[in-house]
């Protein structure tokens, strides 16, 4: 038996003055369940409060609901009815959880935003669970960041599906001619069929996911053990190799082919990227853009998989080239992401690379010079963007690999081999390729904006 | 009853050569002395020590090892359940109707080891389910995106859940010198008492995430209903704010005072920027070192947001300045990440921007200039990075927060008011503020470093 709330308790909840939450029910956007309001309708609220928010009015929302119960629906479709709501004092008193650690993880869920201090009980459940973490000897930042890396990681995935969704299925039945009832009865069903399978789905992803991480583990472990790797001092401190490699020219390329054609050579781009990191038991921490960030056990993986992803690359056809930084050092894992200055050391060395390079610094190159078939060609002395000092810096090369010769499109930034080139022009003295008809016209409309402009 | 499994299976699934795993065998790292067939956790045993030798960990310490039970630890998760049949990629495909290639991606994602192109009963079931994602239509392209997108945010839960583990419960224990046994036995009855938690609090994250974006869903399509927003023209394009936003200064802060303290510098930026994205129903699509990139359904929103993130940093005491990029358009949507050259711009802008600017584009002025209380001041036409033909750029700023007067520390980049100073140093006419001694005695060490 639903708890059965008044219009005060709602008010108070929400933060609605009493009168206009009396209109929205006279409107038909609320308590649309007979006589009684119940917790349900604090979702409704909420979503009137957040349609309102972007700019989109009353009389729209009335009328939706009216034609397509769209609120009601809506509400329908969010999981986990609740039976009654608490206070946030009221729930970590329940759960035995401490105040501030209830307040830590409501706010890093990204609850507190979402439902103010309204808490329900699957949010207990949790609470219970974080009681449990918290006796076990989890400090609060442990348990901050615990919550964080969940609550983000879990909308994403969240996010990915109910976007999926909209696009592809709600999307398509739109576009085959359905529309009004039929409309809205087939996609409730499509979600209905859905529904069952996304939870099985995540456990899955997790447990092979935890099955690497405890593998992972294992490993650092035996390493520890048989004294390959000191034992980290600080929590969250690890020795580890970064390595940051992005396309050359993306920006350009973007600008001239348009989203979805980049969108593609990204999709390959990351294919490839995700394939040598698995193969060289590197992690992939995050893609930003173009560039990936990643992060192996020790420099020689790091240094053989960014070579391999180079070599990869450059034989897919019309495709930029790829460049890299290599660092390694003591790095703190924080929120499932690596940082500190070594950090940003493997970045700046990233951008100082040209195209096709793979720098890395001295350190790297310590570790992994006894790698078979790699060269390190010294380039001397550096000042790197933000970092006090000159680095010294060293080229990777793969041995025996010489590089076919290929022309770069001044416009869009993409390796033509011989057989790619779809046109060259020879202008004040200077040969230029060029991948398409395309990049050749805008060439020619403005060839200034093509020449010596610094093409990052 | 988990089948057995022959010598040549073995071989077969990991790619290692029958005499070796006989080695190993007769070594006793594979295989169990009550019984004569091999079994699934077998598999799971040679790839392990695949992986060992993979980073340089010798035989004989593995042995060693293994003799010490360390492994028992891996081997007792509830869920491990090594029961039941394994099927080739092909006779999964048959048996399930899920394209070889898209098997064939679950396996490249999840970052299988060795060549073992088989699955499990598991792995068979969840097939099972993801028929329907073909049924309904789903393109391969996106359902590799889903695969994606599944594998890297689960990832990282498992990596964090491990990690944390081993920084608080496992290094705490191996502090206080137990015996081994005893440490075993300790580590083992803490993770039996947290493991059964793990799965339903991912559900339970899941499931509030589901709701947001059901919520973020429905107002999508209100506004679509509106003529808010214009239908996009292809599947995943949307029209959006961008908003890029970091610390100026955070490299030099990170070198100057060392990982921890940038760590817990990060930590409140973050804190800051999540409340403010939660409060104006915008998105933290990602963190990068000490940007962060953010999107919001319109620009008035996104505007608001970054003016009060820059306002409530430049309150809180020892901290850099912020800066912003904001622009306004459609963008793609990819493995929940926002791509496209809109997406470039916003990040291009954020480069140009100076301590506690906000630039905005033309596009962004446009859509929120009836914003209460905040002006747009012209730039001029800017070239960019990477962008050919120059962009009109606008500085955003709120007529009611007139910045407070703050030193800088020339070392670490931090903003100092006048009670958060440590010293002062006049040198050469010039006068400087520092927030600690460390700073200052950098400085004097190599004034040149700094700009003096």
């Amino acid at each position: 038996m639903p708890d059965e709330l008044t219009l005060e308790q709602l008010s108070r909840y929400t933060g609605e003055p009493v009168e206009r939450l009396r209109e929205w029910r006279l409107q038909g956007l609320i308590g649309t369940d007979g006589d009684r309001l119940t917790p349900r309708d604090l979702d409704g609220v909420r979503l009137v409060q957040l349609c309102l928010r972007h700019g989109i009015n009353l009389d729209t929302m009335v009328e939706a609901n009216r034609a397509q119960r769209l609120i009601d629906r809506y509400v329908e479709m969010l999981p986990g009815p609740s039976e009654r709501t608490y206070s946030l004092a009221e729930a970590a008193e329940i759960a035995g959880l401490d105040l501030d650690v209830a307040r830590v993880m409501w706010k890093n869920a990204g609850l507190a935003s979402q439902q103010g201090e309204e808490v329900r009980d699957e949010d207990i459940d949790a609470m219970r669970a974080f009681k449990t973490y918290s006796d076990a000897g989890f400090p609060l930042e442990a348990l901050a960041e615990g919550s964080r890396v969940f609550a983000d990681s879990l909308s994403r995935v969240a996010e990915m599906e109910s976007k999926l969704f909209h696009f592809y299925v709600h999307g398509r039945l739109k576009a085959q001619g359905l529309s009004g009832d039929e409309l809205i009865r087939v996609t409730d069903e499509a979600f209905e069929m859905s529904r069952p399978l996304l939870e099985p789905t995540i456990l899955w992803f997790h447990r092979k996911a935890w099955e690497k991480a405890i593998r992972e583990d294992l490993v650092m472990h035996m390493a520890e053990e048989a004294g390959l790797l000191d034992a980290s001092e600080l929590p969250g401190q690890l020795q580890r190799a970064v390595v940051f490699i992005d396309l050359a020219s993306f920006t350009p390329m973007t600008e001239a082919m348009g989203d979805i054609q980049a969108a593609h050579v990204l999709d390959r781009f990351s294919m490839i990227v995700r394939e040598a990191t698995n193969a060289w038991d590197g992690r992939l921490v995050k893609q930003i853009g173009d560039a990936f960030m990643l992060v192996f056990p020790d420099a020689r993986s790091a240094v053989a998989c960014a070579l391999e992803i180079k070599s990869r690359v450059a034989r897919e056809p019309q495709f930029p080239a790829v460049r890299a930084g290599i660092h390694c050092g003591s790095l703190l894992y924080r929120d499932g992401d690596y940082v500190g200055s070594n950090v940003n050391i493997a970045s700046r060395l990233a951008n100082e690379a040209e195209r096709h390079q793979v720098l890395v610094t001295p350190e790297v190159r310590r570790e992994a010079r006894d790698l078979p078939d790699v060269e390190f060609v010294r380039l001397g002395k550096r000042k790197l963007k933000g970092l006090s000092g000159s680095f010294e810096l060293f080229e990777a090369r793969a041995e025996g690999a010489p590089e076919a010769e290929r022309a770069v499109d001044p416009v869009c930034g993409t390796e033509l081999g011989a057989a790619e080139v779809a046109a060259r022009l020879q202008l004040e003295g200077a040969e230029r390729a060029f991948c398409s008809e395309e990049c050749l016209r805008k060439f020619v409309s403005s060839p200034q904006a093509y020449v010596g402009a610094d093409r990052g | 009853m988990a089948d057995g499994l022959t010598i040549e299976q073995l071989a077969r699934y990991t790619g290692e050569p029958e005499e070796r795993l006989r080695d190993w065998r007769s070594r006793g790292i594979i295989g169990d002395d009550a019984r004569d067939d091999l079994s699934l956790d077998d598999v799971e045993r040679v790839r392990l020590v695949q992986l060992f030798l993979r980073r340089g960990i010798n035989l004989e310490a593995i042995v060693e090892t293994m003799r010490s039970n360390s492994f028992d630890w891996f081997y007792n998760f509830p869920w491990r359940a090594p029961e039941g049949q394994i099927y080739s990629l092909e006779e999964a495909a048959e048996l399930t109707g899920v394209k070889v290639e898209v098997m064939q991606r679950f396996r490249e994602v999840m970052g299988s080891l060795g060549p073992d192109d088989f699955v499990g009963e598991e792995e068979l079931a969840l097939m099972r389910g993801w028929t329907l994602a073909a049924n309904f239509g789903i393109p391969d392209e996106a359902q590799f995106e889903m695969i994606r997108v599944y594998a890297d945010n689960l990832d990282r839960v498992g990596e964090a859940e491990q990690r944390l583990f081993r920084f608080y419960v496992q290094q705490r224990l191996n502090a206080e010198d137990l015996p081994p046994q005893e440490l075993l036995a300790r580590s083992q009855a803490a993770a039996d008492q947290l493991n059964p938690l793990v799965e339903p609090i991912i559900l339970y994250f899941h499931r509030r995430g589901l709701q947001r974006a059901i919520r973020e869903d429905m107002v999508m399509t209100l506004a679509e209903q509106q003529g808010l927003v214009k239908r996009a023209a292809t599947p995943a394009d949307l029209l959006m704010a961008v908003v890029f936003i970091d610390l100026s200064s955070f490299t030099p802060l990170a070198e100057a005072m060392g990982d921890v303290a940038a760590a817990g510098v990060l930590e409140r930026f973050s804190q800051i920027v999540r409340i403010s994205v939660g409060a104006w129903s915008g998105r933290i699509v990602k963190q990068i070192g000490d940007a962060f990139m953010l999107v919001f359904p319109d620009a008035q929103s996104a505007v608001a947001c970054a003016l009060e993130i820059e306002a409530r940093a430049a309150k809180e005491p020892q901290f850099p300045a912020v800066r912003a990029g904001i622009h306004y358009g459609t963008v793609l949507y990819r493995e929940g990440d926002y791509v496209g050259s809109n997406v470039n711009v916003a990040s291009r802008i954020t480069n140009e921007a100076s301590r506690h600017q906000i630039l905005v584009t033309a596009e962004v002025r446009k859509e929120a200039r009836d914003l209460q209380e905040i002006e747009f001041i012209r730039l001029g036409k800017r070239q960019l990075k990477g962008i050919s033909g120059k962009l009109d750029l606008f500085v955003v700023r709120s007529r009611l927060a007139p910045a407070a007067e703050k030193a800088v520390d020339p070392v670490c980049g931090m903003e100092l008011g006048p009670e958060e100073l440590t010293a002062r140093l006049s040198l050469e006419g010039v006068e400087r503020a520092f927030c600690s001694e460390a700073c200052l005695r950098k400085f004097v060490a190599s004034p040149e470093a700094y700009g003096g």
